[in-house]
C-alpha cells in the first residue's frame, strides 16, 4: 500500500469499517511511513474539530415568524380518492399478483363470452343441470322419484334394491351368501 | 418516553396541528445549523429552514410513516432548497457571507460558549489566548467547510455536524453508499489540508 491508497483508507480505520485484510497492510505503511502517522493524527484532529463546531441557535422569533408564514399558506387537502389510492399500501409483488389475477379473470370471462357466440347451440353443463345417463333419460319420472344413491346401471333397473340405500343394498348380499355374520360384517 | 416522529406525523394528518409544532420545536435547532453550515448564511438558514417546515406542513397528507424516516425526508426537502439557493447566488453573482456566528448575540450557542469560558477559572484552555487560538481555528474550520465543493460539503455536514449515518445520508442525497463514503473521506482529507497551519500550532 503505498500513501495514496492509505489515504483512502483513513475514514474507514477510524470508523472501524475497515476489512481484515486491508487493515493489516494500512496499519503496516502507517507504522514505516512518518508522513501518513502525521496526516493521520491531523485527520483525526480535524474530524474532532468539526464535531466540536458550536451549533447555529434559532433565532427567539423563528416559532412566531414559522407560525405567522403558516397561517397565510393554504392547506392542501387531498381528495379521497387519492387519499385511498395513496394510503392502499400493498409490497409490489402483491400489486403484481392482483394484476395477474384481474387479467386472468378479464381473459377467462372474454373468452368464454366468444365461445358462447362460436356454439349458439351448445350448452356448457352447470351444476343444476348434471349430465343424464342414456337409461334414466329413457325413464324419466323413476328417475325423478330416486333421491339417493348412485345411478342405477341398466341391467338393474326395476329392481327393489336400486330403491334401497347403499347400505341396505350391503346387508343384502351378505346375507344371501350364507356366512356366519356373528353378529358383524 | 417522547414520541416518535411518525407517530407524530400520523397525530397531525389527523388534523393535531400541536404535533406539529412538536416536530417544529424537536428539529428546528439541527436543521437551522445543518443549512446554516451548508449555505453559510445564518438569515438564509432561519428562512429556509421556515420554508421547509412549510414545505412538511403541505406535504403531511401525503407522508407515508415508516416508507422513509421523517429525519431523511426533512434533510432531503432542505437539502433541495439549499441548492436552489445557492443556485441563484451564482447567478446573482452574490459572493459568500459568512455570518453564521454573531458575536454575543444573547441565544447564540458559540458566544455562549465563549463568555463560559471567559469567566471560568484559571485552566489552561480558559486562558485567554488559547481561548483566542480556538476561536480562530473555529472561523478557520468554518471558512474551510464553506470553501468545499458542494458535493464534498454537503455530505461532510451531514455526517460530521449532524451526526446522520451512511445509510442515512445515502437516502438524503440519492447516492449510493460507496460513492458517500469516499466523498466524506474526500471532503476530511481536503479540510485537513486546508487546516494543518492552524492545526499544527495547537
Amino acid at each position: 500500500m503505498n500513501c495514496l491508497q492509505a489515504e483512502q483508507h483513513f475514514s474507514a480505520h477510524l470508523e472501524d469499517e475497515i476489512d481484515y485484510r486491508t487493515l493489516r497492510s494500512f496499519e503496516a505503511h502507517i507504522e514505516a511511513c512518518g508522513e501518513c502517522q502525521r496526516d493521520y493524527v491531523l485527520f483525526a484532529q480535524t474530524i474532532t474539530e468539526v464535531e466540536a463546531l458550536p451549533q447555529v441557535a434559532p433565532s427567539p422569533h423563528f416559532m412566531a415568524t414559522l407560525h405567522q408564514r403558516l397561517a397565510e399558506e393554504p392547506r392542501i387537502t387531498v381528495p379521497f380518492w387519492k387519499r385511498l389510492v395513496y394510503g392502499f399500501t400493498l409490497p409490489r409483488w402483491a400489486y403484481g399478483a392482483l394484476l395477474l389475477v384481474f387479467a386472468t379473470t378479464t381473459t377467462y370471462v372474454v373468452y368464454q363470452g366468444a365461445l358462447f357466440e362460436r356454439n349458439p347451440g351448445r350448452a356448457i353443463p352447470t351444476v343444476e343441470q348434471p349430465r343424464q345417463l342414456p337409461a334414466e333419460r329413457a325413464t324419466p319420472a323413476r328417475s325423478e322419484t330416486r333421491t339417493r344413491g348412485p345411478a342405477v346401471p341398466p341391467g338393474f333397473a326395476g329392481t327393489s334394491i336400486s330403491s334401497q340405500p347403499m347400505q341396505h343394498y350391503v346387508l343384502k348380499q351378505v346375507s344371501y351368501t350364507n356366512v356366519p355374520t356373528q353378529g358383524g360384517l | 418516553m417522547p414520541e416518535l416522529d411518525d407517530e407524530l406525523m400520523e397525530r397531525f394528518q389527523k388534523g393535531d396541528e400541536s404535533a406539529f409544532t412538536l416536530l417544529v420545536r424537536r428539529h428546528q435547532q439541527p436543521l437551522i445549523n445543518f443549512i446554516a453550515r451548508f449555505i453559510g448564511d445564518r438569515d438564509s438558514a432561519e428562512d429556509l429552514a421556515q420554508e421547509t417546515f412549510i414545505r412538511i406542513f403541505q406535504a403531511a397528507p401525503r407522508y407515508k410513516p415508516g416508507h422513509a424516516q421523517f429525519n431523511t425526508w426533512m434533510y432531503h426537502i432542505a437539502s433541495n432548497l439549499c441548492k436552489n439557493e445557492l443556485r441563484d447566488r451564482g447567478r446573482r453573482g452574490r459572493h459568500w457571507v459568512d455570518n453564521t456566528v454573531s458575536e454575543g448575540e444573547p441565544g447564540d450557542a458559540a458566544a455562549d460558549a465563549e463568555n463560559r469560558i471567559a469567566s471560568a477559572p484559571a485552566d489552561v484552555s480558559y486562558q485567554p489566548d488559547v481561548v483566542l487560538e480556538r476561536k480562530e481555528l473555529h472561523n478557520a474550520l468554518r471558512k474551510a467547510i464553506a470553501e468545499l465543493p458542494e458535493k464534498y460539503r454537503e455530505p461532510l455536514v451531514l455526517r460530521d455536524i449532524q451526526g446522520l449515518s451512511y445509510e442515512e445520508i445515502s437516502e438524503v442525497l440519492e447516492i449510493r453508499p460507496g460513492t458517500t463514503k469516499s466523498r466524506i473521506n474526500r471532503a476530511r482529507l481536503m479540510l485537513k489540508d486546508k487546516l494543518k497551519p492552524f492545526m499544527e500550532r495547537l
